[in-house]
């Protein structure tokens, strides 16, 4: 706030306590909320005068139901979060057909799904359903724009029925999987639809918040009309959808 | 927040030290640093503008490094007979210098692996073997000497797809498919630890035991990765 000076006293005038404070006490006015951008200089603020990060794990959900294992951290003008699984193992999961050698590779998985059974159904399916970490985020966002990204380990049918256990290949032309990003329940970033495969998506993804709590979340849909079925999204034969590693990161920048 | 209240002089009183000083005690003790005196409340709504922030800060450089061919790379090779693999490094990203991160500073990376041609050991072998993976490393500094810690878990690409995937395409051992794309991941590494420093972040390679008597292959080809340190 710029300060006038009201009182330019006249020449030979009385000097009285009044007239001494008065220009003074306006300057310390804007002490009280009324500093503004005048008062400082340009390019004066250095990465040290904001106020330090803080941790802020215990209000980021990494589950609907509440758990809170992300690492995330308030900083001046954004706040990241960031969950992940971590399967590291690589001797660690063995394919169904248990032949010799076929031992040792990454895994357990994080969530297997069967396509006999009723594992998934013919919309998106929520992937924190079955994974407890990677795949969803809810924080105190504040007003701004969120970008991040997601990463996925994903496999459905890698091709060789010994993978599954099976005696042979099952058949179908119409097997397809595919994970999106909801931000608040709104598809914001899909893959499209790729066939069957072992593969990693990466994901990444940007809109705009309001201040208050948001979710993001990780969704996926699968198609499948393998033996003895015609109708996508049968439940009737016999290979499997798996999930390995997942990373959701979010950047909430507001200033 | 701190308030400047000094006395109200009426017209005619007189004019003694104390009053006289009475304003200029308060401003000086109000501004004089002490935490919990001169906070954000004093300041103007608005008061604080991007041109105020000094330069180089509120976008400071990246680190970005690349390597390779966009036409041929290195043979990456999965072994034979359920040999032992190992993580193969691809690129490191390193910071000019190590960077004193406080805790809660965030390094955000990015890799984009381009793999070039690809071979694999065939349908004789278990197609959950023909895979290959990579991972991201952190490179830091506690002082004493640089440590590596996994920052992004191993995930895994898949050489082939499913055979007869399009019924007009035949064959036993699947459609290679991972010929010739882009891998490409992103992520953060937030610190807790005080008085860490980092010096870089790394993409790593690795394959699935391969229990066939031929080689699982991919060539590395060109790949750029960056690292950025946000702090405020």
């Amino acid at each position: 706030m710029k300060v006038f000076s009201t009182y330019p006293p006249a020449p030979r005038a009385f000097v009285d306590a009044q007239l001494l404070q008065d220009e003074g006490r306006r300057i310390a006015r804007t002490m009280n909320g009324g500093v503004g951008s005048e008062q400082m200089p340009y390019e004066s603020i250095s990465a040290d005068k904001f106020v330090a990060p803080a941790d802020i794990d215990s209000t980021v959900r990494t589950t609907p139901a509440g758990a809170t294992t992300a690492t995330a951290s308030e900083l001046a003008s954004q706040i990241f979060a960031i969950t992940q699984t971590d399967i590291v193992d690589l001797a660690g999961f063995n394919p169904p057909d248990g032949g010799a050698g076929n031992t040792g590779i990454l895994g357990p998985p994080s969530a297997s799904y069967q396509t006999n059974s009723s594992a998934w159904g013919p919309g998106w399916n929520r992937l924190s359903d079955t994974v407890a970490e990677g795949v969803y985020l809810q924080w105190p966002a504040r007003a701004g724009v969120v970008s991040g990204a997601l990463l996925v380990d994903w496999e459905f049918y890698l091709g060789d029925a010994s993978s599954y256990g099976l005696g042979a290949a099952p058949t179908g032309s119409q097997w397809r999987w595919q994970v999106g990003v909801f931000v608040d329940g709104v598809l914001v970033a899909r893959s499209g639809r790729y066939p069957p495969r072992r593969h990693t998506v990466h994901l990444p993804f940007t809109v705009p918040v309001p201040s208050r709590s948001v979710v993001v979340d990780v969704r996926w849909q699968a198609s499948y009309d393998g033996a003895g079925t015609s109708n996508a999204y049968s439940y009737s034969a016999d290979t499997v959808l798996r999930v390995y590693n997942a990373s959701l990161w979010i950047r909430n920048q507001y200033r | 927040m701190s308030t400047i209240n000094p006395t109200y002089p009426a017209p005619s009183d007189v004019i003694t030290a104390a009053s006289l000083n009475e304003l200029f005690t308060e401003l000086k003790d109000n501004t004089d640093g002490t935490v919990g005196r001169l906070d954000a409340s004093n300041l103007r709504r608005g008061a604080v503008t991007s041109q105020h922030i000094a330069e180089g800060i509120a976008y400071g450089s990246l680190t970005f490094a690349e390597a390779g061919s966009v036409t041929s790379g290195t043979t990456r090779s999965s072994g034979t007979g359920g040999a032992a693999t190992s993580w193969v490094d691809l690129l490191t990203v390193s910071f000019t210098a190590p960077v004193a991160v406080a805790e809660g500073a965030v390094l955000r990376y990015h890799f984009n692996q381009l793999i070039g041609d690809v071979s694999s050991s065939g349908g004789g072998s278990t197609k959950a073997q023909q895979v290959y993976y990579l991972r991201v490393l952190l490179l830091f500094n506690d002082g004493g000497g640089t440590l590596t810690t996994t920052i992004q878990a191993p995930v895994g690409y898949g050489l082939a797809t499913r055979s007869g995937n399009d019924a007009s395409v035949a064959g036993s051992n699947g459609d290679i498919v991972a010929a010739w794309t882009r891998n490409s991941l992103s992520g953060l590494s937030i610190n807790r630890t005080a008085g860490r420093s980092y010096e870089g972040v790394r993409l790593q390679l690795r394959w699935n035991v391969n229990d066939a008597g031929t080689a699982n292959q991919v060539d590395t080809c060109h790949v750029n990765g960056m690292a950025y340190i946000s702090t405020f």
